[in-house]
């Protein structure tokens, strides 16, 4: 069974490298543009695994998604992975207290993100 | 010519020739005999205006057509001059404007810039810095208290050093491009906490909705932001009548988040909301004793218009508003580095990535290769 994956990303370019690196993968993608747009998607198709950018234009960014998400019993079980230039102690600290299950500083290495991705899928138990 | 264009013309700071289109000049203004040589029944006697009016004359240039002259002095002037055609019949005219002169005081603003940035800064740091050390210690000395009052005037020289010398920091944009991730309600309430003390100075209240409620981010340089919205409160404080109430709203609305401070009862004359942005500035109108508007809302506005937000007054019926504005969340920039960077990843991992699909899906075949599908095969594939 292929599972679902949400990648959220205002950059289009940077949207598109992360879609073509997990199309080696056996995924179901989803793409959302920014973080309200992200929040609905997430609530629509509950994807195992969503790929979260943190900054991005809008009344929601990143982390407050990323909160958000761990707030919802529905949608607690998602795997968040934080997608971001931002690499600092302060940065990686609210990523934590988001919630968010992992942290990847962009420019990331494609290889490193589907190795994790299905690793979280893998043991994503079924929703 | 038409005597009302020769009215007309005398009046413009420009230079303005009006010439046949052999070249002959017509008519010249005052501002144009100081930039350029001409005489009445001649062609224009600067050689690259002659040869330009007359090609233009000709119809080989496509009107308008723009062209560089020198003033003939010992430091000539660059003068940028403009062929157009005539208001009225076939001839042609030539605007003529000092861009030396322009640029003068272009410079001007630059030199003195750069020389608060480059002398002044640092002492107005220090005593920004050391002041409230030393004010307490003087003050306890034999007759401090008599001090007092210059204590005060140091203090607020100090203050209004301060914020002429982020003005000029602000002109440096570079400073300014941070990504920094503000909250919001930390931001209003650093900047409330600032200016308060002002507010009770003048017995003004200010009320706060909107901040219990969720609110987005910004992004930014945290340091000038905080300034700007502090400079901004500090306007609109000012600006309400001693005891009065200012109403502070936040709200987020699509991609932008609005503040709004209101003060009832308070009105804005056209002239006071055209200066208000503008430094140091009092008007042609103002008299020698008037009070010079201080450089807090034109330091907000150019901190925020580097921010991609804004400062305006509002007049509403029996209120005046100060409405600031700031992009909600990140720029929505494409940022062309992080871009190319990732894609050089990409490219770097894409061998592994395709080597890695391949022995997936070798793997996923495996089982179709069992001994007995293989003999199946094997028979299948013998002769009958």
């Amino acid at each position: 069974m292929s599972h679902r994956i949400l990648i959220v990303e205002d950059q289009p370019d940077i949207c598109k490298l992360v879609r073509m690196t997990l199309e080696f993968g056996d995924f179901e993608i989803h793409e959302a543009h920014d973080g309200e747009s992200g929040l609905n998607m997430a609530r629509a198709i509950v994807p195992t695994v969503m790929l979260l950018d943190v900054m991005m234009p809008g009344l929601l960014d990143g982390f407050q998604v990323c909160s958000r998400i761990k707030q919802d019993p529905v949608l607690r079980r998602i795997q968040v992975v934080m997608l971001t230039a931002r690499g600092q102690a302060t940065d990686l600290a609210a990523g934590e207290a988001a919630g968010a299950d992992a942290y990847l500083v962009k420019p990331f290495s494609p290889l490193e993100l589907i190795e994790r991705v299905e690793a979280m899928a893998a043991a994503a138990t079924p929703m | 010519m038409n005597e009302a264009f020769r009215l007309l013309f005398d009046q413009v700071s420009s230079g303005v020739v009006w010439v046949q289109r052999n070249g002959i000049v017509r008519y010249a203004n005052k501002a144009a005999v100081q930039m350029t040589p001409v005489m009445l029944g001649q062609p224009m006697l600067d050689p690259v205006a002659e040869r330009t009016v007359k090609a233009a004359g000709q119809d080989m240039l496509r009107l308008p057509f723009q062209f560089e002259l020198s003033t003939q002095e010992a430091h000539p002037d660059t003068i940028r001059a403009v062929v157009i055609g005539a208001p009225v019949g076939s001839d042609l005219m030539v605007v003529l404007n000092n861009v030396s002169q322009e640029r003068w005081y272009a410079h001007a603003l630059e030199n003195l810039i750069g020389y608060i940035e480059a002398e002044m800064a640092l002492p107005i740091e220090s005593l920004a810095r050391r002041l409230p050390q030393v004010a307490p210690l003087l003050m306890q000395e034999p007759g401090g208290g008599d001090m007092a009052p210059l204590v005060d005037d140091a203090m607020a020289l100090s203050s209004r050093l301060g914020k002429l010398r982020d003005l000029v920091s602000v002109f440096g944009e570079g400073a300014m491009r941070r990504d920094d991730r503000i909250l919001l309600p930390d931001l209003l309430q650093q900047a409330l906490g600032e200016v308060m003390p002002q507010a009770r100075a003048r017995n003004v209240t200010v009320a706060v909705h909107g901040l219990e409620g969720p609110l987005p981010t910004v992004y930014g340089s945290a340091h000038w932001l905080s300034k700007a919205v502090a400079e901004y409160l500090e306007q609109s404080i000012r600006s309400a009548q001693p005891g009065g109430v200012v109403e502070l709203r936040v709200q987020a609305t699509g991609t932008r988040v609005m503040v709004r401070a209101r003060n009832r009862g308070l009105f804005v004359s056209h002239h006071e909301r055209r200066s208000a942005f503008v430094p140091f500035g009092v008007g042609d109108s103002a008299r020698p004793g008037d009070p010079r508007r201080g450089i807090g809302l034109a330091l907000s506005q150019r901190i925020l218009a580097q921010h991609g937000g804004s400062v305006r007054i509002e007049d509403e019926f029996e209120s005046v508003d100060f409405v600031l504005e700031i992009p909600a969340g990140a720029p929505a920039t494409q940022d062309a580095q992080l871009s190319v960077a990732q894609a050089q990843r990409y490219a770097h991992d894409m061998s592994q990535l395709l080597a890695r699909s391949m022995s997936k899906r070798v793997r996923l075949d495996e089982p179709e290769r069992h001994p007995d599908s293989s003999a199946d095969r094997s028979a299948d594939r013998s002769p009958t």
